[in-house]
């Protein structure tokens, strides 16, 4: 993610003066991963664009009272997790046991727009993860947001952090363990 | 090595993921341990195959409606170039009073003044 505390302050500034170019810089920097973060954690392409939306309507209004107290990409990052989490608690779908559910075999609707059937499958034993997991691994394997950052974003330790992501990807090596043959051969 | 492997098992292969603060310590063990790079190679094979999930891009829509919004703010910074001496209601509902009189006298007092002197009368006495 760009930017440090005061820089992004700064950038603050100027949307909150109405510079239409520090916004359009925002969102050029910010928006395709927030997406791509929102969509892995709720498996839905249009509920993962109305979490963007969220969140970046909520950056404007708060451009006026922006305090040199965070990163703006960590902070849009915090708000769209937590519109996810809230979206996922009024669907039912949050758990707080770290029981892994089955994963689903039938790709969601956001996998089945991969052409790639690797992709596809790799996507639906994403889908499968524990939320806590699946967000972890978004955050660090797909967005390359630091560790203490992504603990942060997740309002975990990094040690609670490093745990999901290992037990993430070791469920993931299992699930697609099975279909290694078929995978390998079109890599 | 077993900081090492916990560090493989939690972050892939890629040492771009790995903590900044361990990174070059991991790639300096990585370098004399071929033990360490076995295991690395491992992770890599899910790393590959995490990477083919590839995330859609934003549709144009999004972007639209996202820069829409942020124009309000363009709004007030403008209203603040106009009267920078607080808050824009001020002058704002004065000038909406002066309207509002202007047109109730001159309603009453056709021709009796310039819409200009009116205003201007008007504006002297709320204004002072």
């Amino acid at each position: 993610m760009t930017g440090d505390v005061q820089s992004d302050a700064v950038l603050m500034q100027r949307v909150a003066a109405g510079d239409n170019r520090a916004c359009r810089d925002l969102v050029a920097a910010h928006l395709a991963r927030l997406v791509a973060l929102a969509g892995r954690m709720l498996g839905d392409r249009a509920a993962a664009e109305d979490v963007a939306q969220e969140a970046f309507f909520r950056l404007w209004r708060q451009a006026g009272r922006w305090q040199a107290k965070a990163r703006i990409g960590t902070w849009l990052y915090r708000v769209a997790h937590n519109l996810c989490i809230d979206r996922l608690r009024a669907q039912g779908k949050l758990s707080d046991r770290e029981v892994p559910d089955r994963p689903d075999p039938a790709p969601g609707p956001f996998a089945a727009r991969h052409q790639s059937q690797v992709a596809a499958r790799v996507e639906a034993a994403l889908a499968g993860l524990p939320e806590r997991q699946r967000t972890a691994l978004a955050l660090v394997h797909f967005e390359e947001v630091g560790n203490s950052e992504a603990a942060e974003i997740m309002g975990v330790s990094v040690e609670a952090l490093e745990s999901l992501l290992s037990r993430g990807r070791r469920r993931l090596r299992q699930d697609l363990a099975g279909e290694r043959d078929d995978l390998v051969g079109e890599i | 090595m077993a900081r090492f492997r916990r560090i493989v098992e939690a972050y892939g292969a890629a040492p771009q993921r790995w903590p900044k603060a361990e990174r070059a310590w991991a790639l300096s063990l990585l370098e004399g341990s071929a033990e360490a790079r076995a295991f690395r190679e491992q992770a890599a094979a899910l790393d590959a195959l995490l990477d083919r999930a590839q995330a859609t891009e934003p549709s144009p829509e999004l972007i639209a409606d996202i820069l829409a919004a942020a124009s309000p703010s363009a709004w007030r910074s403008w209203g603040s170039l106009l009267w920078p001496f607080g808050p824009l209601w001020q002058p704002v509902t004065g000038l909406a009073l002066a309207a509002v009189f202007g047109i109730m006298l001159g309603a009453a007092f056709p021709g009796a003044m310039e819409t200009a002197e009116l205003v201007a009368e008007i504006d002297s006495l709320i204004l002072g």
